[in-house]
């Protein structure tokens, strides 16, 4: 088990620095650059402005002199860089949209625990039961409808239908309860997929334990239902859990990104989709960097776990 | 050493049978609270506030929608009519309160000299020398007491008392008219050094970098020497780019206030700036007028306090803007205003349009075709695309405003402006188009834009009725005006179509901007004179046909500016209209929306009538003081 996570470990940086020079790639192939956002008007565009801000961002370095610069300052100094368009320094920038998009990320874990053990224990506890059906058919539904389609939806219904916005302007823990209002719903939305996800797994984890000897054994014994149910079938399927919080960390991820352009939360996603707009290399760089080893940690982290809560699994 | 509380927990082996457990146990605990979430709460009776203040709003907004359709169907004429109708107050005047604004994006920068792409803060922290009114045509003093032309190329304006700058800039010191001096000789330095938008087309009037001089004889008086007579230079003066700025804030700023949130003597200053809005508060060294004028109040303003929200999603502005969390939306489409007919914390204010919307076709290419140019005039289906395009709301485009009283008449433009597919045809191939297009064309469309039905319906009409297709290459923001004003030779598109939304705020000569040489028309439409040659790569054999056009529209152009009397001047730009129609370089004028409709909250008392509304540059809703809330 050392080795394997020593394995791991080592892997990662390597994988970063792949994904480095990936990323590094495709943001000049596309065409377009800050300077061109920047410097452009409605029917104006300013070469003077054009030529200083490409300075400004190193732009009109060679492309390996730009990408040595970058990862040398992440690697010897930990600096991400500025963005010239926020005029901010990324390392500055991160701290707090990492702590505002991970609230929407646990909450979103927390409710994908809440609706997917309890959906899948029921429909497995009542598999080929009406209500089996129908919590299936809204496992499935929860799986199949986009989370960005159900907000708009939850956005502009309430407003029509009653003159209410469910997820009020940003504010931080300073005001708990509007703070707590808005990211529930985004949170809520990004864990209809997952949850949907967990209760197809719980309920065929349960179903797979709830037909094993040992299940008929302690049902012969005269065990209360209640008592094997809790007892000795619940705990042997919540292997399944580890494997959908570490989904649902790279699913926050992605969904954030359209979850707080949609909910105004100002976080890494709504971040990097105004840094896609105008073209600051630098900040989406930051970014998928940041993002990727998020990814590659918590992955890890997984499958760790694994092992450990599972003595069968062997690396 | 002791141990700590925590410290048995921290070093308590955890079984993997224990982690089971828990996960159970949360498992069991999610389905209990499953369970007791079905329930109905009984005490959540929240909903009945907004649902009380829906009903109470309801009459209001409902009589007031009303007032405004009723205006509509009249006629546009009545317009501002209509408008006052609709935002007119059922009871008597009320102080305070905020304005609630929202918007896409944070601003750019906050140097007013540098950026008029958002206006609000503009607007709201600066003073100009005075404002103008678009449906009213005339100019109230704003910082200005009383202003005379002695001369053509004159202006003289004697500044009011009691002008300071806000206590954040240069320590809230009276306002000179050697401020005015300083931020009026600042353009030319914003766009060759600090990366403008404010292009010459908003100060180039006053040929501040071509011999115009400032005078300052006294504090309070500012006169203002033009390189060349303007007969527009009182109303291009109410442009929000107009403003007085503070020396002192502008030296800190290292010669710009791109990060300079407080610089002015507005009637508001900036109280917070962050990313999700930005908040205003009065200015407390703002004085007011001397007197009510127009729009501007003898005191300060009526609404204590505005704030801008940052709301990313189209959607979510919308919603809180039917929630009655905004106080105003924006412009709006037909289709639009009937969905928001019914809401009750919403009014619909409707005005004459004026609009401008072009077909740039690249001189570079077109120049010396002029049979070609003529041919896809005349296969483009003018009144269809006011049937598909304008939902049949729609009205001929000019190089003039539908708004300005020189524009051609709606028969006229139908004479000079038609449709005929086969003689389109005939011209087509008498100038060899396909021997010199023999790929089709390619135009540019965006992919960050509402709609492109207009594009693909022109393409469409080409390709029907002049047999050659059109590439459309998509571009997004990042890209978009830098394929539009591409150097010349290097434009990958053969016409572009463009609405405008910046420059309808400048008075009088707005859309004419697009057509000659000082304006859009060397840089978009590659229209040079020799005088404008940016390129090299432009041959002479091209350089020659469009100094003959350029050079002739930017004379009518110029005429009509230093042409003082009205009939006189309406003429000159009546004929330069006719030249444009018939000439068909480089520029064609699109149809535009005959009414132009904008959605404001209920609450919104005395908003300008359309299109002074979002007149941004003139006396737009945020200029406007005695603007009020109601409740």
């Amino acid at each position: 088990m050392g080795t394997y996570i020593v394995r791991r470990l080592l892997l990662i940086p390597i994988t970063l620095f792949v994904i480095t020079i990936v990323v590094f790639i495709f943001m000049r192939a596309i065409p377009g650059d800050a300077g061109q956002v920047k410097c452009g008007a409605a029917g104006s565009f300013d070469e003077v402005c054009f030529e200083q801000v490409r300075k400004e961002l190193g732009l009109d370095k060679s492309l390996f002199q730009q990408y040595t610069l970058w990862l040398g300052d992440i690697v010897l100094r930990g600096d991400f860089g500025f963005s010239p368009i926020s005029r901010e320094h990324i390392n500055s920038e991160i701290g707090p949209r990492v702590w505002n998009t991970g609230q929407v990320g646990l909450l979103s874990i927390a409710f994908t625990l809440l609706i997917g053990i309890p959906v899948g224990a029921i429909s497995a506890i009542r598999a080929g039961r009406p209500s089996d059906y129908v919590l299936r058919f809204f496992a499935v539904l929860g799986l199949s409808v986009p989370n960005f389609w159900l907000a708009t939806l939850l956005i502009i219904f309430p407003a029509v239908w009653w003159g209410v916005r469910i997820a009020p302007d940003w504010v931080g823990w300073e005001d708990p309860l509007p703070h707590l209002q808005i990211i529930a719903v985004p949170a809520f939305l990004l864990s209809l997929a997952g949850g949907a996800t967990l209760s197809r797994i719980v309920r065929s984890s349960m179903l797979e334990v709830l037909r094993s000897d040992f299940v008929r054994t302690s049902r012969a014994k005269g065990l209360r239902e209640t008592v094997v149910v809790s007892r000795h079938v619940f705990r042997p399927s919540m292997i399944a859990l580890f494997t959908i919080i570490g989904l649902q960390f790279s699913l926050v991820l992605g969904g954030s990104v359209i979850m707080e352009s949609i909910f105004n939360i100002p976080g890494m996603g709504l971040w990097v989709i105004g840094a896609v707009a105008g073209r600051d290399f630098i900040v989406i760089q930051g970014v998928v960097v940041f993002f990727a080893a998020w990814f590659l940690v918590i992955t890890l982290l997984v499958d760790v776990m694994y092992a450990w809560v599972d003595p069968r699994i062997r690396y | 050493m002791a141990e700590g509380y925590w410290g048995k927990y921290w070093r308590r082996r955890v079984s993997r049978r224990r982690v089971l457990a828990g996960s159970a146990a949360v498992g069991a605990g999610a389905a209990a609270l499953v369970a007791v979430g079905c329930g109905d709460d009984d005490d959540d009776d929240d909903s009945a506030a907004p649902a009380a203040t829906a009903a109470a709003t309801q009459a209001a907004a409902a009589e007031a929608t009303e007032a405004a359709e009723e205006a509509a169907a009249e006629a546009t004429e009545a317009a501002e009519e209509a408008a006052a109708e609709a935002t007119e107050a059922p009871s008597a005047v009320q102080r305070g309160g905020t304005f609630h604004h929202h918007k896409a994006s944070q601003n750019t920068t906050l140097d007013p000299s540098v950026t008029v792409t958002d206006d609000t803060w503009a607007s709201l922290t600066y003073s100009h020398l005075l404002g103008f009114s678009l449906n009213e045509n005339s100019a109230w003093g704003d910082s200005a007491e009383s202003w005379e032309q002695p001369d053509a190329q004159t202006l003289v304006f004697s500044l009011q008392d009691g002008l300071r700058f806000n206590p954040d800039a240069a320590g809230g010191r009276e306002v000179t008219s050697e401020d005015f001096a300083f931020s009026f000789s600042r353009f030319p330095t914003s766009l060759s050094e600090h990366g403008s938008e404010v292009n010459q087309i908003q100060w180039g009037w006053m040929g501040v970098d071509r011999g115009a001089s400032f005078e300052t004889p006294d504090a309070k008086t500012f006169t203002i020497n033009l390189a060349f007579p303007w007969a527009s230079a009182v109303p291009s003066l109410g442009s929000t780019a107009m403003a007085v700025v503070a020396p002192e804030a502008v030296e800190a700023g290292g010669g710009h206030l791109k990060d300079t949130p407080n610089a002015g003597a507005g009637a508001y200053m900036f109280e917070d700036i962050s990313e999700s809005g930005n908040t205003y508060v009065r200015n407390p060294n703002y004085a007011g007028h001397s007197s009510d004028r127009g729009r501007f109040t003898a005191d300060t303003p009526l609404i204590d306090r505005w704030e801008d929200a940052i709301i990313v999603d189209a959607s979510a502005r919308e919603a809180r803007f039917i929630a009655g969390d905004s106080d105003i939306f924006g412009a709006i489409d037909k289709i639009q205003a009937d969905l928001f007919a019914n809401e009750s914390n919403v009014q619909i204010l409707e005005g004459v349009n004026n609009d401008h919307a072009i077909m740039e076709l690249d001189g570079f290419k077109w120049a010396q075709h002029p049979l070609l140019r003529e041919a896809v005039s005349l296969s483009i289906d003018w009144d269809g695309y006011i049937d598909v395009v304008l939902d049949g709301e729609g009205i001929r485009g000019a190089p003039v405003g539908p708004a300005f009283p020189q524009v051609l008449s709606q028969e006229e433009i139908r004479d000079l402006q038609q449709f005929d597919p086969a003689r389109a045809r005939q011209l087509w191939e008498q100038g060899g188009g396909d021997e010199v297009f023999p790929d089709g064309f390619v135009t540019v469309i965006a992919t960050f834009g509402a709609s492109t039905r207009h594009i693909e319906f022109i393409a469409q009409s080409i390709e029907e009725n002049l047999g050659v297709p059109t590439r459309l290459e998509p571009a997004d923001l990042a890209n978009y005006v830098a394929l539009a004003v591409a150097p010349a030779g290097q434009k990958i598109w053969h016409y572009f179509i463009a609405g405008e939304n910046s420059l309808p705020t400048i008075p009088d000569y707005n859309a004419l901007t697009h057509y000659v040489p000082n304006g859009y028309g060397a840089i978009f439409g590659g229209v040079y004179t020799h005088e404008h040659v940016l390129s090299a790569n432009y041959p002479p054999e091209i350089i020659d046909v469009t100094h003959e056009i350029g050079t002739e529209l930017q004379s009518r152009y110029d005429l009509q500016g230093a042409t003082p009397d009205p009939e006189a001047r309406t003429e000159i730009l009546q004929e330069l209209q006719r030249y444009i129609f018939t000439n068909f370089c480089c520029v064609l004028p699109l149809p535009v929306g005959s009414t132009k409709r904008f959605a404001i909250g209920s609450r919104v008392r005395n908003a300008p009538p359309v299109p002074d509304i979002e007149n941004a540059a003139s006396m737009g809703y945020h200029r406007t003081q005695n603007l009020w809330l109601e409740g």
